[in-house]
């Protein structure tokens, strides 16, 4: 048997109703055994609850707790040091990826302006447009004739990997 | 003005110097309610080491989140939501809920028999509630240990009253049943 009044009991176990409203739950209890039952139940697991205490009264966390955060704070610019340590090492990459992207922009542009051809595939630049646009110039244009043909030499023949 | 008001206007204030960098305001904060968030996060963990680490991480949390607290709720529900938040993590980790400390007192005072049924009923208290449900468990000592109101703990732990109200009525049915020996004698 229950009685809808009965999950009210627990807030008045609590000791939450105001007054008024705790003489009503009284009077309730006075008339209704269910109620009166499971009431003097809910008293009977509050006070065994009530016999588990904690000592943790001596525990004082505030030492601890404004260490951590001296220490996450110093963390925090730790970063931007982090960074400023890398800073060589960033400057020498970018400045390494600008020259390539010059050349590899060099070597689309450049044929339309310097080819003998007018063709505007790569191939068509000469190696005097692409010693210009690497700002080689000043090297004169037998060394980069010579480089080319250098490189040229480097390369493995089919002749080679037939062999 | 009620105590309570006051105390929670007191707490948005010293929010407020927190948000502008002022660090005895948090160790104003820790010192009110360090003892209510350790007392929560043991007797829901079990573990006192794991419940000051709890503890820890929420002050730390409303450190961090100082600048971008609004004062929409009390603060102590606010926390109190961190701290359940936290303890509910930590429960799903299998090391906890151990309930530290001794079950029963050391042989000597056992001499005293009253001293022994008492501490028998405490242990018996103690792995009844490790043995609830995790919310279960978490509305139980919410409810009867800190003394907060089924609408509180709702907006504490963001479930509904009506779900708040059936985990306990569960949950203090469940106790009842494990605790029959010492409530019945």
């Amino acid at each position: 048997m229950t009685c809808p009044y009965t999950p009210n009991l627990l807030r008045l176990v609590a000791g939450e109703p105001a007054i008024a409203e705790r003489r009503d739950m009284q009077a309730h209890l006075a008339t209704c055994a269910v109620c009166a039952r499971e009431h003097a139940r809910l008293i009977e697991v509050w006070q065994a609850l009530g016999e588990w205490e904690t000592d943790v009264a001596g525990i004082d966390l505030t030492a601890r707790v404004l260490a951590e955060v001296s220490r996450e704070s110093a963390d925090r610019t730790g970063p931007a040091r982090r960074f400023h340590a890398l800073a060589p090492m960033v400057r020498a990459a970018a400045s390494i990826l600008i020259a390539v992207g010059l050349g590899i922009g060099a070597g689309y542009v450049l044929p339309l302006r310097f080819g003998e051809t007018g063709n505007r595939s790569q191939e068509t630049a000469s190696a005097e447009a692409i010693v210009e646009a690497l700002g080689l110039s000043h090297l004169g244009s037998d060394s980069a004739t010579g480089l080319l043909n250098a490189l040229d030499a480097d390369s493995p023949s089919e002749g080679d990997e037939s062999s | 003005m009620p105590n309570d008001a006051r105390r929670s206007g007191d707490d948005v204030e010293l929010m407020a110097r927190l948000a502008d960098g002022d660090q005895s305001a948090l160790a104003q904060l820790i010192q009110r309610h360090q003892h209510r968030v350790l007392d929560i996060a043991y007797r829901t963990i079990g573990d006192r080491v794991l419940a000051e680490d709890i503890a820890q991480e929420a002050f730390l949390r409303v450190w961090r989140s100082a600048g971008s607290y609004v004062p929409s709720a009390q603060f102590t529900t606010w926390l109190y939501r961190i701290v359940v938040n936290l303890c509910i993590d930590a429960s799903r980790k299998p090391k906890a809920l151990t309930i530290d400390g001794p079950a029963v007192p050391h042989p000597e005072m056992a001499a005293v028999s009253s001293g022994l049924e008492r501490s028998d009923r405490i242990a018996a208290v103690r792995r009844a509630v490790a043995r609830l449900p995790r919310r279960q468990r978490v509305a139980l000592v919410l409810h009867r240990f800190s003394g907060l109101s089924i609408r509180v703990i709702s907006d504490a732990t963001g479930w509904s009253e009506s779900a708040v109200e059936s985990l306990l009525v569960r949950a203090y049915a469940s106790l009842r049943q494990a605790l029959t020996e010492f409530t019945e004698s």
